[in-house]
This record gives structure tokens, sequence and C-alpha cells, in this order.
């Protein structure tokens, strides 16, 4: 197998196991909050909704404010970061994710914006979304887990990142 | 999630019952309510009603192996819930939903059935939406369907905020594929 489609599958087991993934999510939440670098019981606005007729659930954390400063590990001088929002964002369907967005917006000191996603591509394929997770050009166009430079702009050549741990190693 | 935590909030020294589809899920939501409430409520799981006696200020998180013995067992306990030390968190009771556990609360547990009354939840199907309903409530709040709002997203014409991307979830779960 070459190492691309080793990385694909290895991504591709990413999406199973959405429950614990949830869970894990908001685990991580709840201890943000609870150390006031997000708001009060902010675990608890993470929010499901199902479409009865498909099935697939939408699970929504709407941009909630982030005390980024209060993350000990960051100097706030250097980040030079004066306001950030979170959004967290799943689609799943059974155990399986479908698509997800992990985003924080920030504002710099000089007024730019600073700005950082984790997106797991939507992987229906249907009309509107023919290829599935596929996109970009180049051997490695199917990585899911990638970066670009900037979100306005859709990326032609993905450059891949290794599957990253889920966030139930996360141990605070 | 919100209606879960109100269940449980309800009554500090009470019982809170949340209903499950299946067992997977049953222990799925019990560590989901574990995670819901602050961690000072120390939520711990317990398998008969002299644990959860055990730990009056503790949120004890049952998940009974016999349905039917757990709801007789606690509709037969009531006093004990007041007694000293009184409780200062609620036992919360998971039964699935056509299982032993909610006949026997609605038939043979009647005085339980009354004190729980108001603090059921089925969270899966408070979560359920009527994609239609929801597709009406979309247009309104966007001015747009969700195939149009969608057909701007996917041509690159909004930003990719959070806001937006929020909103693009909304409409893909409403999306007719």
């Amino acid at each position: 197998m070459s190492p691309w489609l080793d990385l694909y599958d290895q991504h591709q087991k990413v999406r199973e196991g959405a429950r614990d993934k949830v869970h894990a999510l908001r685990v991580v939440l709840k201890d943000l909050a609870e150390k006031s670098i997000l708001t009060r019981e902010c675990q608890s606005r993470l929010t499901s909704a199902t479409n009865k007729n498909t099935r697939r659930t939408d699970w929504i954390l709407k941009p909630e404010p982030l005390r980024i400063h209060r993350l000990g590990e960051i100097d706030r001088k250097e980040l030079m970061v004066e306001e950030a929002k979170l959004t967290v964002l799943l689609e799943t369907q059974e155990d399986h994710i479908i698509q997800m967005t992990l985003m924080v917006e920030a504002v710099r000191r000089d007024g730019k914006p600073w700005n950082i996603a984790v997106h797991i591509s939507e992987d229906r394929i249907h009309e509107k979304n023919p290829n599935g997770d596929q996109d970009g050009l180049g051997s490695c166009s199917h990585a899911l887990l990638h970066c670009h430079p900037d979100l306005d702009h859709p990326v032609e050549i993905r450059v891949p990142l290794p599957p990253s741990r889920p966030p139930c190693s996360y141990n605070g | 999630m919100q209606a879960l935590l109100n269940a449980v909030e309800r009554d500090r020294g009470g019982v809170a019952v949340v209903w499950c589809p299946d067992l997977g899920l049953r222990s799925w939501l019990a560590d989901e309510v574990a995670v819901l409430v602050p961690s000072a409520r120390r939520p711990q799981r317990v398998s008969s009603l002299e644990e959860a006696l055990a730990i009056p200020d503790q949120l004890a998180l049952w998940l009974p192996n016999n349905e039917r013995e757990a709801v007789l067992d606690l509709d037969g306990s009531r006093d004990l819930l007041r007694a000293n030390p009184p409780r200062t968190q609620p036992i919360v009771l998971f039964l699935l939903r056509n299982g032993d556990g909610a006949e026997a609360l609605s038939l043979e547990a009647t005085s339980l059935w009354s004190i729980t009354a108001g603090s059921t939840v089925d969270p899966e199907e408070l979560s359920e939406i009527d994609p239609e309903v929801e597709r009406g409530h979309f247009r309104a709040e966007q001015g747009q369907t969700v195939e149009e709002w969608l057909q701007r997203w996917r041509k690159g014409e909004l930003a990719q905020t959070g806001q937006n991307c929020m909103v693009a979830y909304k409409a893909m779960l409403l999306e007719a594929t």
C-alpha cells in the first residue's frame, strides 16, 4: 500500500467512534470552562439536532468567547491576541463522523485576524459533493488532515499532516 | 443537552429519570451526564440503591441490571432520600424507553412516577427535528432557502467564519440529498 493510501486509511479510522469523540470533546470543553478559559458550563452548550428522516446529527457549539491568554503555555505578548472565539461543529450518522470543524477566530492586538481551523471534510458522496472527502490535486490530494495558508481561498495542493491523536487522549 | 441538565438540576435531593434507546447509549448517556455537571458534584456510577444512598452528597448515576427491581426499590425507599443526612445531590436513574423499568414506573410505582414527572428526559427524542419545519425556520432567519444559501457557500462567496460554518452545517443537515 502506498504511504498516501495508508495515510488515507488512518484518517478514515479517525471518523469511527463518533459518540466517544463527542464525549471526549465535551470533556475538553468542561476542563477549559472550569479553568475559566471558556465560559461557565460551556460543555452543556455543545448541543445536538437529529434529522428524523436521515438520522444524521449535528453537534454545534456556537462561537464561544475563548480567553486564550489564560492558556498557560501560550505567552500572550508573543501571541498578541486580544480576543478569540471557539466554534465546534460535527455532523455524525450512527457512530460515524461525516464532517467536523474546530475553529478559533481571534483578533491580534494590531487588529488583524488570526485564525486557525481543523476540518475533517464531508465524506458523503452525493450530487453536490461527488468526490466525497477527496479534494485538491497532487499525490496527497486525499489527505484529510491538511493545512493551508488561509481560510478563504480553496486549496489546490494540500499539505498533508499525519493523523493526530483523537481528543480522547487529551489529559488536560 | 440543556434539557438533560435541567432534569438533573430540578430537584437536588430527588430522583431524575433518563430514558435511553438502548444499552449502548445508556452507558454513553451516563458518561454525558457526568461531564455535563460541574466536577464539584462528584458524579459516580452506582449499581444498587444501597450504593446510591451511601453517597448522599454525590450525583449518583444508577444503571440498574434489573430495571423493575430498581424502580420498585426506589419507590419503596423514597423516605430514605429525605433521611439524615438529607441528599444534596439527586439519584439519576437510567432506564430503557420500552424496558421493564418503564412499565414498572407507570404501572406499579405511581408515587415515584409522580415525583419524577418533571425530572424525566429523553435526550435522544428531544434532539430530533422535523426537517420541513426547520427548513422554514432557516428561510426566515437567512432570507434564503437551504439550497440557495449552500450554493453561495459552495461557490466560496461567503467568508469562512465560525458563524457561517455553523449555518453551513445546519443547512447541510436539512439539505435534500
